[in-house]
Formats: C-alpha cells, structure tokens, sequence
C-alpha cells in the first residue's frame, strides 16, 4: 500500500512536472517563432469581438489591420494590444470595438465560462506571461488548469497559422435576421439597472490605461446594429456612454449603433453580412480620415 | 456523478483513503462505507430515486431469504415470481409506460376507438436497468440453487449498489460479485496499479474518442438531410466509435475502480470491431448483458436445442428484448431484429463458433482473408448503429437512403482530420494490444522499464488533455 501511494506522488509529481516543461517550453518557443510584426505601413489594429470582426474588411483600408474575433473578452484584447504594439511600434491608433452589450454581466462568461475558456486559452496562450496565467487562473482555476494542457499543442499551431488565428475580418454570408426578428419579437428591454461584468471594465481600464501610457489612440466603436436590437439595449445606453466619458475621457468614441442602415446589410441583429461590411467599411474609412487616423497619403 | 468530472476525482481518492487507511482490516466497516460511499455517488444525480434503490434492495433481500427457506417448489415460485413482477415492474413503468400508452393508443385510433389515457412526465432513474438486472440474477440464481442467500443486509445492499458499476455495468452476478463482499480484502499492489490502467484507458476512450465522435456524429445525425452519403457514411462511422468509446470507456473505468477496491468485476468489451462475424462480435460486445440474456432467458427458453425453428425463434427473442433493454423506441427493437438477421446464418450452418480465439493470434497483422471477414463484420455494425442513434425509423430509413446514394463517393461536407486521426490512432493502440485484458495492459513492460511505461501514460493524459471533447452524459445512462 505504501509503495502504491508513493508510486502514485511520484507519479504526479513527474506528470506535473512534464506538463509545466512542455507548457513553458511550448509557450516560449511560440512566443519566439510567432510573426508578430505586421506590414509597416500598419497604423491601426482593430481589437474586439464579433461585432468589429464582422464589420470592417481591413483589405479595403491599407493602414488598418482587422484583427477582432468572435467572443473575445477584453482580457484577451489587452494581451493582443500589448504584444502587438510592443513588437510593431509604428502602430499609432487602437480601435476597440465597444457595444452597449460589452458591459453587461454575462459577459463575464466570455472570460470566465469554460465553454469560451477552452478555446479562447489556447488561442491566446503564446502571449501570456506568469502575471496574466496567475490572474487568469484566480479568476476560474479548475478551468484553467483543465485547459492548460491544451495550449501545447496549440501554441505551434498558432505559430503555423500566424495572425488569422488571433482574429481577422469575417466574410459572413448567412442570413439569419429573418429567423432573428421572429425568434426577438416581444422580448422585454434589458433593465435600466442590469449588472454590469466587472471583468470587461477592468481590462477596457487596462486598455486605456496602456493606450495613455504609450501615446497611442483609442478609438471606441459600436458598429451597426438593428433596430430591434438598438431597442433591447435602449436602456443601458446612457450608462455605455457615461462609463466611456468619465473612464475613459480621452478616448474617441464612435457610436454607429444605430446608423440606418437596410436589412439586406445584416446577417442577424447584431452582425454585418459581408454587404454590410462593404459599406460600413466605406463609412468607417471616412471617419477615420475626418478624424486624421489616417493619413491618405500612405 | 460522473466518472470523467472533477467531483468524482475528489469522491474517490476520499473514498479509496478511508477505505484502506481508516477502516483496514473490518471488513463490517469497509462494505459499510462502500454502501454510504455508492449511495452518495448515485444521490449526486437526484437523491430520490435512492428510495427505489432501497426498496428493491429489501425486496430481493427479503425475498432471497424467504426462497432459501422455503422447501415447496409452487411457493418459491411465486416468491420468484414476485421478485421478477416488481424488479420488472418498477423498469416497466419508469421505462416504459409511455411508449406500451402510445402504440396502444395508435393501435385503438387505427381501430377506430380512442383511448383516454395520459402520458406521463416520467423521468427516467438512471441505471435502472442495470441494476434491476443485477438483482433479478440474485433471486433466480438461489430459486435455481446455484446461490446462499446472504443473511447480512449491509453486503447485499453495498452489492446491489456497488457504485463503479451501478449505472452502466458491468452487469454483474451475484455469484461472482456477492462472495467479494464477504472475503476479507487485502491492498494487491499489481492489480491496484492494473486498475488505475484501466482507469486511464478508459477516460481515453470516454474523454477523446467517444466526446470528440459525439460532436460530429450529433451534428450529422440531426441534420442529415442537408448532408450527402460520404458525410453520413462519416456520421454513421463516428457514431460507431462514439457508442463504442462511451460505453466500453465507463465499463474499463467500472473495473478499474473496482480494482482499486479489491474487487474483479467481469469482462464487458473484448475490442469488438476486430471480429470476423457477428456471433464473435456479441461475444465481444457488453458481454454482460449477452451472458445475462443467454443464461437467464435463451436457455431457459431451450437454447439451440430443438428444432431449427426453436432456434430461430430463440434468437429473435434474445436480440429483440436486447434491443428493447436499450430503450423504448422501435428503432431498438429494429436494431435487435436487424443483429438476430446477422447472426441467424451462422447459427444455422452452425458456425456460430468459430472464431473463439483472438483475432491474428501470435501475428502482426491479419491474413487477408480475416480482413475481409472484420470489414464486413464492421460494415454490418455500423449500419445497425444507424437504427441505434436515429430518432426513429424513418429517420434510419431516409439516413441510410441518403448514405447509399451517388453522393457517397464525393468529398465529404465535413471531415475533421484530427478526430479521424485520433481514431486511427485508437484503433491501431488496440489492435496492437487486442490479447490483453485492456489496452494499457502491460505484462511485460511491468517488469523492465518504467520510464517507457510512464511515458505512455503521459502522453495519454496529454491527448486526454488536450483533446477532450466538451463533457457529455454517458449514453448508457439513459438505458
């Protein structure tokens, strides 16, 4: 019996001890191989979930970089944005997509929940450092822990994919509204009061923070949405707008929520399709322009 | 609780540490705490139906008694009688009332009358079946005097509700299991670490092959018009490994467990996909419930004794009621017949029996002629399964429509590469290791050289790890 529960430390130990190698190991030499740099025109790295993901078609604006995915939390985006401008310096502008829903409580699910962690953890895992794996890791740490063994294998396959497996624009091509609007029709507005997801504020903190610290601009977008959908969230939008003017004060926030925009350009309530995406790509340009984010000339 | 979940990786070792460090040696106290320990684990789902446990625990415990005592064969008939009514009763009503209240109500409609009658919202106790078997071999086996009842109510009770195998097998006899619980048990290092093997091989099996498969196979299955026959071809195939690493995945852990307790439960899985027939694969495949049916019903029925049409009609018997042991659905019962159709030939030419040793025994790899024979075997499972995962009938009927057509030959709609390789890599793992008891079985390595043996785990756990699918329900939890 005694042999068998030291065999079995043992054991643990060495397994323990195997996995943590393969993970560091894995992780640093991901993080050595990964082609972080970007072209050097890059001026402007678009960060945010679906909504910015499905909305801008970077190959129309050469100095923007897409680089938003579908349920990343704020956590993620702020690992993205430090490793990004660390390694390409000429990065000026930082566009973060910002929705009325970004602050809500079951965003919190997005960072925390197992179904996004399994993914989202070895998706991103290369740019960790020990600080953002403890953090992460008091946050969930059966789901951390689960999770982690993953990230070996997938900390080389991020490296042979490169950039479109942190993100990119999304051509979307389904036509769901239909059903969308059906399925929507009659659903109560969210409460003025709803809980808001204290995870998103700290890291949307932490973005602007880092964004005020590295003289770059932090430009806040919510991209079209539909009506219906507008409507749901009517009444939070004075709180998404108080919390940007009095957190973020420095920040530009874009608000084209409710742009007028016709059916055929979205894919659901809340998604661009990618006729969508032509056009608001066009619109966004010109902001971006009007605002002096880019320069027309490069 | 689940095998493959984080409370029952606390519940065991809990378990395992008091059991040999706390009350080693009392063997009173060891069965007692394996009694609280399996109604703990079988309360985690829903502790009311812990009551149905208990009561055909008492039943079959008093009934038992009562059938040793009695000398007059019409009365122990009836005390049997009466174990087998309620035993069945209770599997009756929570499993199939709504489905016998249906078709007669189909039946009455087609006759013209209409019958009032509701469905119930029942909710099936999980394990029921299981366990209602496990009983029933207790009362027939002392009826037939082939077992001493126990007189102690604590053993009887640990022995119905032994948690490793409680809900989904192995079913076992009481002649094997109950003695257990009367011997003393002593720590056996060798078939301790055996069982922790097991344990491994079998959350590979559930964690990777079956949960990976499950996610491919659910979504071929449920939307199998839009999708071509390569694709179904695929759905049907993963399904196949699916059932194969859910089940035979939870029997390895059952035993593995057991082991780590002291107990040897039966065999349930002998890699069944390597058979060359089908009367080879049902001595393969959850061979409990095989040998259950072939003791306790196709040979009291007369076995192949008789004439042939006995023979044909005893085969039906056994398959369709297996199948019908499955759930009460026709696609069971269709399952059952379709596999009595299989292995009605062989039972015929009697050649039932041929293949009783090990597939290429002694070879590397099989004769060209065997591969033959195991890819036709498997063909035939796997178009069986098709019955067994569809929702009903015509649902098999369209999928296998949908599967024998042109389109079987195009490029596939879905094709996840690194499943199929975990598959490839899975059933070359035991076919390489197809002699032994389990696939992490290792003889001769025990002996020489550690470093190689732990290497294997970890990079097992590392598969598990990194490949696990997202969790899902044991599939024979529902049965």
């Amino acid at each position: 019996m005694k042999s068998f529960i030291s065999n079995c430390l043992i054991f643990s130990i060495v397994l323990l001890g195997s996995l943590s190698l393969l993970t560091i190991a894995s992780n640093y030499i991901g993080h050595l191989l990964f082609p972080f740099e970007l072209p050097k025109h890059t001026r402007t790295v678009i960060l945010g979930n679906s909504h910015p993901e499905c909305a801008i078609n970077d190959d129309e604006i050469p100095t923007v970089v897409n680089l938003a995915q579908s349920g990343t939390a704020y956590y993620y985006d702020y690992l993205k944005l430090r490793e990004l401008t660390a390694r390409n310096p000429q990065i000026r502008n930082v566009i973060l997509g910002y929705s009325y829903h970004d602050l809500e409580k079951n965003m919190d699910d997005w960072l925390v929940g197992e179904s996004k962690l399994k993914y989202k953890l070895r998706n991103h895992f290369l740019l960790f450092n020990f600080q953002d794996y403890f953090e992460l890791l008091q946050f969930n740490p059966w789901g951390v822990i689960k999770f982690t063994p993953q990230t070996i294998f997938y900390n080389i396959n991020a490296v042979l994919k490169g950039y479109s497996y942190l993100g990119g624009y999304k051509h979307l091509e389904r036509v769901k509204l239909e059903e969308a609007i059906k399925y929507n029709k009659g659903r109560p507005a969210l409460s003025e009061n709803s809980s808001k997801s204290e995870y998103q504020k700290i890291y949307l903190k932490r973005i602007y923070e880092y964004c005020e610290r590295n003289n770059l601009n932090l430009i806040l977008l919510h991209t079209p949405i539909h009506p219906i959908e507008a409507e749901y969230y009517s009444p939070v939008k004075d709180y998404y707008k108080i919390f940007a003017e009095n957190e973020l004060p420095e920040a530009i926030l874009i608000n084209h929520a409710e742009l007028d925009f016709p059916e055929k350009f979205f894919a659901d309530l809340d998604h661009l399709n990618y006729k969508g995406a032509r056009r608001y790509t066009e619109i966004i340009d010109n902001s971006l322009r009007s605002l002096g984010v880019i320069n027309p000339h490069l | 609780m689940l095998f493959n979940s984080l409370d029952f990786a606390i519940f065991l070792p809990i378990v395992f540490i008091l059991y040999w460090f706390v009350f080693q040696g009392n063997l009173r106290l060891q069965n007692l705490l394996l009694l609280a320990a399996s109604y703990i684990f079988y309360g985690w789902w829903d502790w009311r139906f812990l009551s149905l446990i208990v009561f055909s625990t008492l039943v079959d415990f008093g009934i038992g008694l009562a059938i040793s005592s009695e000398k007059s064969d019409t009365r122990r008939k009836t005390l049997l009688g009466i174990s087998i009514i309620v035993n069945l009763g209770f599997l009756g009503f929570f499993k199939y009332y709504n489905f016998f209240l249906e078709n007669f109500r189909s039946a009455f409609s087609i006759a013209g009358y209409e019958l009032n009658a509701n469905s119930l919202n029942i909710i099936l106790p999980v394990g029921i079946s299981f366990y209602t078997f496990q009983t029933l071999s207790y009362t027939i086996d002392i009826y037939r005097r082939q077992l001493t009842p126990t007189k102690n109510l604590v053993d009887f009770a640990a022995f119905v509700s032994f948690f490793p195998q409680l809900v989904a097998g192995p079913i076992e006899r009481a002649t094997n299991l109950l003695p257990q619980f009367y011997t003393k048990r002593k720590f056996n290092y060798p078939l301790a670490v055996d069982g922790m093997r097991q344990i491994l091989w079998g959350l590979f099996k559930k964690v990777v092959i079956a949960d990976n498969c499950a996610e491919y196979a659910n979504l071929i299955f449920n939307n199998s018009e839009i999708y071509g026959g390569s694709t179904l071809f695929l759905g049907a195939l993963f399904f196949t490994f699916q059932i194969y690493g859910d089940f035979s995945g939870y029997s390895d852990i059952a035993i593995g467990t057991a082991r780590l307790f002291g107990f040897d439960l039966m065999r349930n899985f002998a890699y069944p996909y390597f058979s060359r027939d089908i009367a080879e694969f049902w001595r393969r495949w959850h061979i409990s419930l095989s040998t259950w049916f072939r003791d306790y019903l196709y040979i009291p029925l007369g076995g192949s004794r008789g004439g042939t049409w006995m023979k044909v009609r005893n085969t039906f018997i056994i398959f369709i009621i297996s199948g019908f042991w499955h759930g009460a659905n026709w696609t069971f019962i269709f399952w059952g017949a379709l596999n009595a159709v299989y292995f009605l030939p062989l039972l015929l030419t009697n050649q039932n029996r041929n293949h009783l040793d090990a597939t290429a025994e002694g070879r590397l790899f099989p004769t060209f002629s065997e591969f033959l024979k195991i890819t036709l075997t498997f063909s035939l499972t796997v178009l069986a399964w098709i019955f067994f995962r569809a929702e009903h009938l015509s649902h098999a009927f369209r999928y296998i429509g949908g599967l024998l057509s042109a389109s079987l030959v195009e490029k596939p709609a879905i094709l996840p590469w690194p499943t199929l390789l975990l598959i490839g890599f899975f059933v070359l793992f035991e076919w390489s290791q197809r002699s032994k008891a389990h696939a992490l079985e290792f003889n001769r390595l025990s002996r020489t050289n550690r470093s190689i043996r732990w290497s294997i785990y970890i990079g097992i756990i590392l598969l598990i790890g990194t490949f696990g699918g997202s969790q899902q329900q044991f599939i024979y939890f529902q049965f």
